[in-house]
C-alpha cells in the first residue's frame, strides 16, 4: 500500500545566535492509509518540528535535506504557493495550544468558512451548512456558531479545532498534542474523538504526544523519538508489551500507578542532550543503564527500512 | 451579552461625566487662584506708562457687573448654570461671546486635525503591518530609520521648511490663513480648492509629526500578534497571506484606536505649533494669541472644550473597543 506520508532520511537544523540546532537527525516515518500513528518523545526531542516541517510553516533559519512524500508528492520542493494549497485542504492540523490556536475577536463561524473560502469555491450557504455539520460531529452545538471563541470552555475549543482540521476532510490529518491543554477527563474523550474522526472521514492521522499510555490506546503503530531521531519503532502492542530500547522501557515504566499506594513512580533521570551539537555516540548514553563501551565510540543503528530499534543492544534485547 | 455591554458603556459615561465635572470645577477655581484679578486686566498694571485709574465706585460697580462681590459659592453655581447653556462669557480682546469665538474656530481645527489624523493612521496603520509582516528585511529596517528621524524633526521647523520650498520657492501652496481672503470664488469647487489648498501643508506637516507614533504602534503590535499561536494555527489551516494579515490586524486594532483617542486630544495642543507657523484660524491659534493677550475667557472656554473633546474621544474609543473585541470590560 502507498504510504500517505512517507518521510525519509529528513534532517532538519535551525541556524540562532547560539548556533546551529540539529534538532530532526535522519528520520524515517510513514504513515499509511486509515493508519493512526503515534509519534512520542519528551519535549524538545523534535516532535513538533517534525509536524511543522511537513507544513513548512517553520521556514525560518532552518535548512533541512531528505525526503517527505505526501501521497507521492514530494514536498521538500514543492514551493510556497502549493504547499498553502495543501495546509489546511489536503494536510489538517490540530495545533499545541488549541486555547489560543482560534483568534479571538473572530467568530467561529467565519474562522470555518474563510478556510473554506481559501481553498475551494462554494456558495455561502453551503460554506455554513458544511461548517454546522462538521461541528456537529464533535458534538458542538451547531447553533453557538456565531459565538466567540472565548465563549467555548477548553474541552470545547479543541473539539472545535479538531472540526477545523477535518473541514475539507484532508487525507492526513496531524495532530500535536491535541490533549496536553486538557485535564484528564476531557483528554480521554479528544483521544476517542480522534480515532472517531479518522474512521468517519477515512482519513489518516500522526497523533505527537509525549504521553505515551493515553496516546497508544488508538494508534496502530508508534514511533518513539529521542534527541531528534526515531529510536524504535513498531506496533502499539510490540512498542507496549515488548518494546526494546532502554528508553521506551523506561518511558512504559514512568507511568503513574494508578492502584498502588506506596510506590514510588520511576523517571528517567537526567537530561537530553543538547541540540547545539553534533554526536558520534548513542544520545541515551548519560541517561541509559546498559550502556557498553560501543556505546560511547559508535553511533548505534538507524530506525530505516527494517531495523526496529536503534541500539547498539540490538533487538531481543 | 448585550446588556452587560449596555452596562459596560453606561458605566464608562458615568465616570465620564464625573471627570469632566470635575475639569468644570477646576476650570473655575484655577483663574481664582492665580495672582492678580479681573480688575488688574481690566485696568492693567499701575507701574504701566499709563495706568488707568479706576474710582471706588466704578470699581465697584465693574465688580458687580461681573458677580464678582458675590460669595465664592454663589460664583460657581452662576458659572455652572452658565457653562450648562454654553455661555462661557465674553471675549475681553474682541468682546463678542467666547462660544462664537470657538464655534468659529472650531471646524477649521477638526478640519486640519482630522484630515491630518486619517492621513497619518491610514498610512501609520498600512505601514507598519508591512513592517511588522516583513520584519528584518530591508524594507522593515529602512523604514525603521526614517520614522523616528521624521519624528524628531519639530514640527515648526518642518513648517517653516515647508513654507520656504513649497509656497515661497516654487509657490505651488498659499504661504498662510486658510482661505484666500477677498476672493470671489467661481463656484463650489474653486472654494473646496482653495480650501484643500490651504490645508494642504500644515496637514501634511501635522501628519509626519503623527505618523511615527502610529507606525512604531502597530509594528510592534503586529510583530508581538505574529508570535501568537493563532496566526501559526491560520497559516496551518492554508490561508492565503492577506486573510493572515486581516486576522493580525483585527488584533491590533484595540490598541491602536485607544491611541488614536488619546492622540486626539494632544492633536488640539499640539496643532498650537503648526497653526500659528502658518497662520491657520484653528483653535491652536486661538489658545496662543488669548494667552499672550490674558483673554482668560476664551481660555477657559477653550480649555473646557478641549477637555470635553479629549474625554468625547476616548469614551468613543471605549466603546468602539467594546465591539471589537468582546471580553472588554467584562471581568
Amino acid at each position: 500500500m502507498m504510504p500517505v506520508l512517507d518521510i525519509q532520511g529528513l534532517t532538519v537544523d535551525f541556524s540562532t545566535t547560539e548556533g546551529i540546532h540539529y534538532v530532526l537527525k535522519n528520520v524515517d516515518l510513514n504513515v499509511n492509509k486509515g493508519e493512526i500513528v503515534g509519534l512520542i518523545g519528551e519535549s524538545g526531542s523534535g516532535k513538533s518540528t517534525l509536524a511543522m516541517t511537513v507544513l513548512d510553516i517553520n521556514s525560518r533559519n532552518r535548512k533541512r535535506s531528505g525526503s517527505i512524500r505526501f501521497m507521492n508528492e514530494e514536498l521538500i520542493n514543492a514551493g510556497t504557493q502549493r504547499m498553502r494549497e495543501l495546509r489546511g485542504r489536503h494536510i489538517g492540523f490540530v495545533p499545541q495550544s488549541s486555547m489560543n490556536a482560534l483568534n479571538p475577536l473572530v467568530r467561529v463561524s467565519k474562522q470555518f468558512t474563510e478556510t473554506i473560502k481559501d481553498h475551494i469555491n462554494m456558495p455561502a450557504q453551503q460554506m455554513l451548512e458544511l461548517t454546522e455539520k462538521t461541528l456537529e460531529m464533535v458534538a458542538i452545538d451547531p447553533s453557538r456558531v456565531n459565538s466567540f471563541p472565548y465563549e467555548f470552555s477548553g474541552g470545547q475549543r479543541q473539539r472545535i479545532m479538531i472540526a477545523l482540521s477535518m473541514l475539507l476532510s484532508p487525507k492526513l490529518i496531524i495532530a500535536d498534542e491535541p490533549t496536553t491543554a486538557l485535564d484528564a477527563t476531557v483528554q480521554s474523550k479528544i483521544i476517542d474523538l480522534l480515532k472517531e474522526v479518522v474512521e468517519q472521514k477515512h482519513t489518516s492521522m500522526l497523533v505527537i504526544s509525549h504521553d505515551l499510555h493515553t496516546i497508544s490506546r488508538i494508534c496502530d503503530r508508534i514511533y518513539i523519538m529521542y534527541a531528534g531521531r526515531i529510536v524504535e519503532t513498531g506496533s502499539t502492542e510490540q512498542i507496549m508489551h515488548h518494546s526494546e530500547h532502554p528508553y521506551t522501557q523506561k518511558l512504559l515504566a514512568s507511568r503513574l500507578p494508578l492502584m498502588s499506594e506506596h510506590v514510588k513512580v520511576k523517571g528517567i533521570s537526567g537530561k537530553p542532550p543538547s541540540t547545539l551539537m553534533e554526536y558520534s555516540r548513542c544520545e541515551f548514553l548519560e541517561r541509559c543503564d546498559r550502556a557498553s563501551v560501543i556505546c560511547k565510540t559508535k553511533r548505534p543503528p538507524e530506525c530505516i527500512d527494517n531495523v526496529r530499534v536503534a541500539c547498539h543492544l540490538g533487538e531481543g534485547t | 451579552m448585550d446588556r452587560k455591554r449596555l452596562w459596560h458603556i453606561f458605566s464608562r459615561g458615568l465616570e465620564y461625566s464625573i471627570t469632566f465635572f470635575l475639569i468644570l470645577i477646576i476650570n473655575f477655581f484655577i483663574p481664582r487662584t492665580m495672582p492678580g484679578g479681573p480688575l488688574l486686566s481690566i485696568t492693567g498694571s499701575q507701574n504701566a506708562d499709563l495706568p488707568v485709574v479706576l474710582d471706588e465706585e466704578t470699581k465697584y460697580e465693574l465688580m458687580e457687573y461681573y458677580h464678582l462681590n458675590d460669595p465664592l459659592h454663589i460664583q460657581f453655581m452662576q458659572y455652572m448654570a452658565d457653562a450648562a447653556q454654553l455661555d462661557f462669557g465674553y471675549s475681553i480682546t474682541h468682546n463678542i461671546p467666547v462660544l462664537d469665538i470657538i464655534l468659529g474656530r472650531l471646524p477649521w481645527t477638526i478640519l486640519l486635525m482630522g484630515s491630518a489624523l486619517v492621513f497619518s493612521t491610514f498610512f501609520g496603520i498600512a505601514l507598519g503591518i508591512e513592517s511588522g509582516w516583513n520584519r528584518g528585511r530591508k524594507l522593515d529596517h529602512a523604514l525603521l530609520m526614517i520614522m523616528p528621524v521624521l519624528r524628531s524633526i519639530p514640527p515648526f521647523f518642518l513648517g517653516a521648511l515647508m513654507i520656504f520650498v513649497f509656497s515661497y520657492r516654487m509657490g505651488w501652496f498659499p504661504l498662510s490663513g486658510a482661505l484666500t481672503p477677498y476672493i470671489d470664488y467661481t463656484g463650489m469647487a474653486d472654494q473646496v480648492r482653495d480650501i484643500f489648498s490651504h490645508l494642504a501643508l500644515p496637514m501634511l506637516c501635522l501628519a509626519a509629526f503623527e505618523m511615527p507614533g502610529t507606525y512604531l504602534l502597530v509594528r510592534n503590535v503586529c510583530v508581538q500578534q505574529m508570535e501568537k499561536p493563532y496566526v501559526l494555527m491560520a497559516t496551518a489551516r492554508g490561508l492565503k497571506e492577506r486573510n493572515i494579515k486581516k486576522h493580525v490586524l483585527i488584533n491590533s486594532t484595540v490598541p491602536v484606536v485607544n491611541q488614536i483617542a488619546a492622540m486626539l486630544g494632544f492633536l488640539v495642543g499640539g496643532a498650537v505649533f503648526i497653526e500659528t507657523v502658518f497662520s491657520y484660524p484653528g483653535m491652536g491659534m486661538l489658545v496662543y494669541n488669548s494667552f499672550i493677550e490674558r483673554d482668560y475667557p476664551v481660555l477657559q472656554g477653550a480649555f473646557i472644550f478641549m477637555s470635553l473633546c479629549v474625554l468625547a474621544c476616548n469614551y468613543a474609543a471605549d466603546i468602539a473597543c467594546s465591539y471589537i473585541d468582546g471580553r472588554a470590560g467584562q471581568e
